[in-house]
């Protein structure tokens, strides 16, 4: 029965924009909103720009401290990507654009497999090409695979040329990628702001991050949905930052979706509501932000494998919470993209 | 269009059809949700029949091709495997709303999977799941297998040993039963990636003494043979829990619930499939990180036909019709009805846009299957195939548009909760 929830978890859970606020009493909760989400987009600008320079320094000059800086330009960005990665609608739904920044799932290795077809070749891609391609050598987690895997330890590795033109093809299409984003985003303001249905439809954005978090984040690799663990299933096994990822997405959410939450809590009268849900999520925050930083290693530690299980109840704990409040809202549930198994 | 099967004899599927005439109406001539969910019931049972009629059509071929194997008795089996899939697609619309058959269809349709725990793969081009275990196993070459410290007698090659086996080591990929494993001891893997062709398995496979290729010639028809009995067998089961005349089954558990769960369950099950399901994991992913790992019916190339009897099947439940194999039409009390009792609007809405998802996947049909340079949906999802892309693109861009509709439908019925049933279910 475990697996099926494990299954069927996701496809359940989840709330739709049919018939919900019927009145809509909520525009200035998506003001708030949307200027919260442009300002995280530019956040993601700002750091993916910042991620293509010290990949371009870094090639021409490849030492030690240009790698360090490298490194940590390149979890910056992705976790300002966690961040905002609860938006699940709007122009992040054109072409792809979730799964250009960050392909996962990946339990079958398609971004190795196709960052090795890339690495073998004579010549470096160009943005255009990478643009063209497979998702799954587009975005973070393909940068992933040059600054972390095991095939690429050698010192020589990320500064041959094809390697280094590789990753600053996909540096340069991700940062042109989150800066059409946020310019889609600017544009779509009006829309999003006079359309009743985007209230539901941005609860129903963070009430899947939190699931996501739950099910597939976390309880899968911790062979909590019906398999075994497994730290491949994490996010971000190659570098050992998976927590560090969940950390910038209960961030992103304290920062960006709370302000819009508590605005139309507010006007129900339901304040309360809005804080408690703010002071478990700081809780659960701190409490991601005091663990080490990789998954997979404390599968096999049961101090470690503790930490995780209390952080996993935390977030089951916030969906829970989430959803009471979906409740009060009267949102409905319906379908989306994720469901299927 | 495959050849369909010879009719045969169903007497009480006859019975069915002919009950609706009685049946449909209520006193004030409008049709009632309990008769359409009675109806969707028919369904369910007659497609279920005919699956299993079709697998046991395949076992008969399996069991020829296992007594003489050749070139003409395993294109036999090949050709019984792809009309055994008519039915059972159009059948997955049941499975998202009915746990009775979310819980069982693992053992029958689980995929993508992890296909050398069965059989001998190419060394350089066999990408597993990452971390599982038992990826490797080649049960039919071993008659123990160590799968994460566990090892394991699977000497004696029977239908129970082979469910057992299924997600052994805890990994979804270790998919040991259903039609995907006899899909891959029927074709083999398919090494041409984004090229034509699919899998090249040969009959000698199959064949015993020197005449045998691959080394376990007795397994790998020991095997096949256990896998497709155990088939049969699952289907069996189905049918009766959703046949009219018994106690005790899913049917009259459903029958008993509220017409609006009855809704909600045909709902649920058709919005899950179309976009999910369908659209997302088994169409979107494959094009857009261009994998042929996530195509459907990788070894025999046949996943448009996956992909288009899926979206029959979300048509007939929204139109109560279901084409039977004999060629003969189960008609009834449909959503259809309902809905545009409420919106007719709708109704025409959601009927024109089943029948332009039905029209896009079509054309993925036709070009897989046409004389002239076929494309299978692996060479539609290669990199720089625009073409392909978009024919792939424009039936997701379908699928996506119904769904809308389907919750506005939902709606319309009073269903305002589209989640799977958990009720009476302990986690």
């Amino acid at each position: 029965m475990f697996k099926r929830l494990g299954r069927l978890g996701l496809a359940a859970l989840t709330l739709a924009t049919a018939p919900l606020l019927a009145d809509d009493d909520a525009p200035q909760a998506r003001e708030r909103w949307h200027q919260a989400i442009d300002q995280r987009y530019g956040v993601l600008v700002d750091a993916s720009e910042r991620l293509e320079a010290s990949a371009d320094r870094f090639c021409e000059q490849p030492d030690t401290s240009h790698r360090r800086r490298l490194t940590q330009d390149w979890l910056e960005a992705y976790q300002a990507w966690q961040a905002v990665r609860f938006v699940d609608f709007g122009p992040i739904e054109q072409q792809s654009r979730a799964w250009q920044l960050q392909f996962w799932p990946d339990r079958k290795n398609l971004v190795g497999r196709k960052m090795q077809a890339w690495l073998a070749a004579d010549q470096p891609p160009s943005a255009e090409q990478i643009a063209d391609g497979s998702v799954a050598a587009q975005g973070f987690p393909a940068l992933e695979y040059l600054l972390f895997d095991d095939a690429m330890q050698d010192d020589e590795a990320l500064t041959h040329p094809v390697a280094c033109g590789l990753m600053r093809a996909i540096a340069n299409h991700l940062a042109d990628g989150t800066s059409a984003l946020r310019r889609d985003w600017q544009r779509f303001g009006d829309h999003y702001r006079h359309t009743a249905s985007y209230t539901g439809a941005t609860l129903h954005g963070a009430l899947l991050a939190l699931e996501t978090l739950e099910d597939k984040r976390l309880g899968s690799p911790m062979g909590l949905t019906g398999g075994a663990p497994n730290g491949y299933l994490a996010e971000a096994w190659r570098s050992g930052r998976s927590i560090r990822l969940i950390e910038g997405t209960l961030h992103g959410l304290e920062d960006t979706f709370l302000p819009g939450l508590k605005t139309l809590l507010a006007r129900r009268g339901e304040a309360a509501l809005a804080d408690d849900f703010r002071e478990a999520l700081d809780r659960t925050r701190r409490r991601a932000a005091k663990m080490s930083s990789g998954l997979a290693p404390a599968l096999d530690d049961g101090a470690a494998f503790s930490e995780l299980q209390g952080l996993h109840v935390q977030i089951g704990q916030l969906r829970h919470q989430l959803e009471e409040i979906g409740g009060t809202l009267g949102l409905a549930r319906g379908f989306n993209a994720s469901d299927g198994d | 269009m495959p050849t369909r099967f010879a009719p045969r004899p169903l007497p009480c599927v006859i019975a069915l059809a002919t009950l609706f005439p009685a049946a449909a109406m209520a006193a004030d001539g409008k049709i009632t949700a309990e008769q359409v969910v009675g109806h969707y019931a028919d369904l369910a049972h007659a497609n279920y029949q005919d699956a299993l009629v079709a697998a046991r059509t395949l076992d008969e071929r399996i069991d020829a091709l296992l007594a003489e194997p050749n070139d003409a008795t395993l294109a036999a089996a090949r050709q019984a495997w792809r009309e055994a899939r008519i039915p059972y697609q159009q059948s997955e619309v049941f499975r998202f709303g009915n746990a009775v058959v979310d819980d069982w269809e693992g053992q029958l349709n689980a995929w993508p999977l992890d296909e050398g725990m069965i059989d001998y793969v190419a060394g350089d081009d066999y990408q597993h799941e990452l971390g599982n275990a038992g990826a490797t196993a080649n049960i039919i070459a071993n008659e123990r297998i160590q799968v994460a410290g566990e090892s394991l007698d699977v000497s004696e090659l029977t239908p129970e040993l082979l469910a057992d086996l299924n997600e052994i080591g805890g990994s979804e990929a270790n998919v040991a039963t259903g039609y995907h494993a006899i899909e891959f001891l029927l074709w083999g893997q398919d090494l041409h990636g984004f090229e034509a062709g699919n899998g090249e398995r040969p009959a000698s496979d199959y064949m015993s003494g020197d005449a045998c290729t691959h080394g376990h010639c007795d397994r790998r028809g020991a095997y096949l043979d256990a896998a497709s009995d155990l088939l049969v067998d699952d289907l069996e089961w189905m049918v009766a829990q959703w046949a009219p005349d018994q106690d005790d089954n899913y049917r009259q558990a459903l029958l008993a619930e509220s017409p609006e769960e009855g809704l909600r369950r045909m709902l649920f099950g058709m919005g899950s499939l179309s976009l999910g399901e369908l659209a997302g994991e088994r169409m979107k992913v494959a094009l857009e990180a261009n994998s042929v790992e996530d195509e459907h019916d990788c070894f025999s190339d046949n996943t448009h036909n996956s992909h288009y009897y899926n979206g029959q099947g979300i048509q007939n439940v929204y139109t109560g019709t279901y084409q039977r194999l004999d060629g003969s039409t189960l008609e009834g009390p449909a959503l259809s009805d309902l809905v545009a009792a409420e919106d007719s609007t709708l109704d025409a809405t959601l009927t024109d846009q089943l029948a332009n998802s039905m029209k896009e996947l079509d054309a993925l049909k036709q070009a897989a299957e046409a004389d002239q340079a076929p494309m299978a949906f692996d060479m539609m999802i290669a990199p720089g195939n625009e073409r392909g892309a978009e024919l792939v693109n424009n039936a997701i861009l379908a699928l996506v548009t119904q769904t809308g509709s389907i919750e506005k439908a939902a709606g319309e019925l009073g269903v305002n909760s589209l989640q799977s049933d958990d009720a009476g279910h302990t986690f």
